[in-house]
């Protein structure tokens, strides 16, 4: 009988012990419950369309935080997507074209991220990539950027010690095999879509009546927008147009000369299309923040806000596809500065600044 | 005895067959519309009746050439009779016809069935009408052509109803100047009504082209637009440039169905 007792025992701890390891899942034991996070549109702006496989969710927008502003997505661990695209710098990166981690220079500036998520016609100067999840994509594996390879990103997520929780918590996976490139990047498109316009600009006060324009920013204003027969029409609206101050269409704007369609240094848009129209034409870059994103331009050839001025109201440099809207403006000095007065108008501050988008760590 | 089994077994045959031509029409099921014709709608761009591709140069008059770098207008509506078979095209030509064979082929702009055989007119206009116009693109999802930025003007209250921008070159002096017209407001929309006596083929696609010839709307009464002394309109309908070219550019239309 004893015996017997013994050996029901030593059977017991036996199963107790040799339980196999892999029905053991501490992911499981997190809770799942997504929480929908609605994102804050500026009066007039356009629809904000979320694309339905990716709904923005508090958890998304944490873990997307995280790895915006982790160098884990880096070869050696040394730069993140923040690098170039600081706060302070209306997520620019105050530089002409930006470092990548082997110090090799990109061939373009980076581009502003403020009010990104109404990109719809494309994401780049380029519009190479068709969407935010997609554009996520592509600085990881850029030689000149990030320069590493999703699936080595992937292995350091698994090891960490909190992406693994951050995943489940946002995308409900149930085990680090799950964890995908495409999920990471989804989570950082959702934390970009939190990049936005505040609304309160001084411009936007303006337009709501909280607020007036001084005389010299109103003629700035008129000029912009071609609002009265009595001012020059100073071209700018036609591509920089509100709510966001750009189109995100695709122009040529003059800053290079060339002979024919082929002789662009760099050819922008005629790369993606294919098109040779195409050729030497980029998106344009939201006026929202201006006087934080210098230098300017897709080289960031300019520096200052009143050469970019100059540039336009000269007509740009000739080339057979330049935008017929970029032609002489004929403007005097005051004019000029009227305008720009009327550019930082568009300065906001509380968009930059919000808590929400800053570095978590 | 023989011979009436011989009968029955031809009568059997006989009615076998009717039994299967009957279940041959019985198989075409027309109700729900399902045989409607089906309507393409192509658009496409000429200049003095041949393609225009953009950026080609065209023989303007004696002197000048043209070329042209963005097409693009509103279409609205397009109506059959008193059926409306869309609220609204946006003709953009800019990025489709760049080349002689796209230019040629046109872009469809619209495919779907229609509830009619036939008609004996054809509506349709250019801009917008009104209460198109009173709406503003933060009311349309980025599918819609009234959604696009670019296209609505807030000091006019408007949208850009056409935008037909390229360069003139002289062609003794080798000058080049670019030109720009911008026309929109409620006054600059035009709208006619035109005969269109047409069958259409039931369960079959007619393709019907809407061709506009920018000859024409640069063009009245055989007299050429002064373009080197109007390189630019950006205005509403109040300006007699935004008038002359809207009205043209509605008469420039020909609606062809194949």
């Amino acid at each position: 009988m004893g015996r017997t007792i013994y050996l029901w025992l030593l059977i017991t701890i036996v199963f107790t012990y040799c339980k196999p390891k892999e029905d053991v899942n501490p992911l499981l034991d997190i809770p799942y419950n997504p929480t929908s996070y609605q994102i804050v549109v500026p009066p007039r702006f356009p629809i904000l369309e979320i694309p339905t496989d990716n709904p923005t969710t508090v958890e998304g927008i944490d873990l997307g935080r995280r790895l915006f502003y982790d160098p884990i997505l880096s070869k050696d661990s040394s730069m993140s997507c923040s690098s170039c695209h600081l706060s302070e710098f209306s997520f620019t990166d105050g530089k002409a074209k930006s470092l990548g981690v082997d110090g090799l220079s990109g061939k373009r500036s980076s581009m502003s991220l403020l009010d990104v998520a109404f990109s719809y016609k494309g994401l780049f100067w380029d519009g190479r990539a068709k969407n935010m999840e997609e554009q996520a994509l592509m600085p990881v594996m850029d030689p000149v950027e990030l320069h590493e390879t999703w699936p080595n990103v992937v292995e350091k997520f698994k090891r960490h010690k909190d992406y693994p929780t951050l995943f489940r918590k946002a995308f409900g996976i149930k085990s680090i095999d799950q964890i995908t490139e495409k999920l990471a990047t989804k989570a950082i498109a959702q934390f970009e879509r939190l990049i936005i316009s505040s609304g309160k600009s001084k411009y936007d006060r303006f337009l709501r009546g909280e607020v007036l324009l001084d005389d010299d920013e109103l003629d700035g204003f008129d000029m912009f927008f071609n609002n009265t027969f009595s001012l020059p029409d100073a071209q700018c609206g036609h591509c920089h147009n509100a709510p966001l101050f750009t189109t995100n269409d695709y122009f040529n704007n003059g800053l290079t000369s060339a002979a024919t369609l082929n002789d662009f240094v760099d050819k922008g848009r005629g790369i993606v299309t294919g098109i040779a129209l195409d050729n030497g034409k980029f998106r344009v870059p939201t006026l929202r923040n201006i006087v934080f994103t210098a230098p300017y331009m897709h080289d960031g050839s300019i520096l200052t806000l009143e050469e970019v001025v100059e540039h336009y109201s000269r007509g740009g440099h000739p080339s057979i596809n330049k935008d017929p809207l970029i032609t002489q403006v004929v403007l005097t000095s005051r004019q000029k500065q009227q305008l720009i007065k009327f550019l930082h108008t568009l300065t906001d501050t509380a968009a930059i600044n919000n808590p929400a988008i800053q570095n978590p760590f | 005895m023989k011979n009436n089994l011989i009968i029955a077994v031809f009568f059997g045959i006989v009615l076998s067959l009717n039994s299967f031509s009957c279940n041959k029409d019985k198989d075409v099921d027309c109700s729900d519309g399902k045989c409607n014709p089906v309507i393409k709608v192509k658009s496409k761009l000429k200049f003095d009746g041949l393609p225009l591709v953009i950026g080609d140069s065209y023989a303007f008059n004696d002197t000048l050439e043209i070329r042209f770098l963005r097409v693009n207008y509103m279409f609205s509506p397009l109506i059959l009779d008193d059926s409306i078979i869309s609220d609204v095209f946006h003709f953009d030509f800019t990025s489709k016809n760049i080349d002689k064979t796209k230019a040629e082929l046109g872009a469809t702009i619209f495919e779907n069935k229609i509830n009619k055989s036939s008609s004996v007119s054809l509506s349709y206009g250019v801009g917008l009408p009104q209460k198109l116009n009173n709406s503003r693109p933060e009311d349309f999802l980025s599918s819609h052509p009234l959604s696009n930025q670019s296209l609505y003007w807030a000091s006019w209250g408007s949208y850009i109803f056409a935008q037909f921008e390229g360069y003139v070159k002289n062609k003794r002096t080798g000058e080049e100047l670019s030109f720009t017209y911008h026309t929109g407001g409620n006054e600059s929309y035009k709208f006619k009504k035109i005969p269109f006596l047409k069958n259409f083929q039931p369960s079959t696609t007619n393709t019907l082209n809407i061709n506009c010839d920018v000859r024409k709307v640069f063009s009245r009464d055989g007299i050429n637009f002064d373009i080197m002394a109007n390189l630019q309109n950006h205005a509403t309908g109040s300006t007699a440039v935004s008038q002359y070219i809207m009205e043209n550019l509605l008469n420039a239309h020909e609606f062809i169905l194949e």
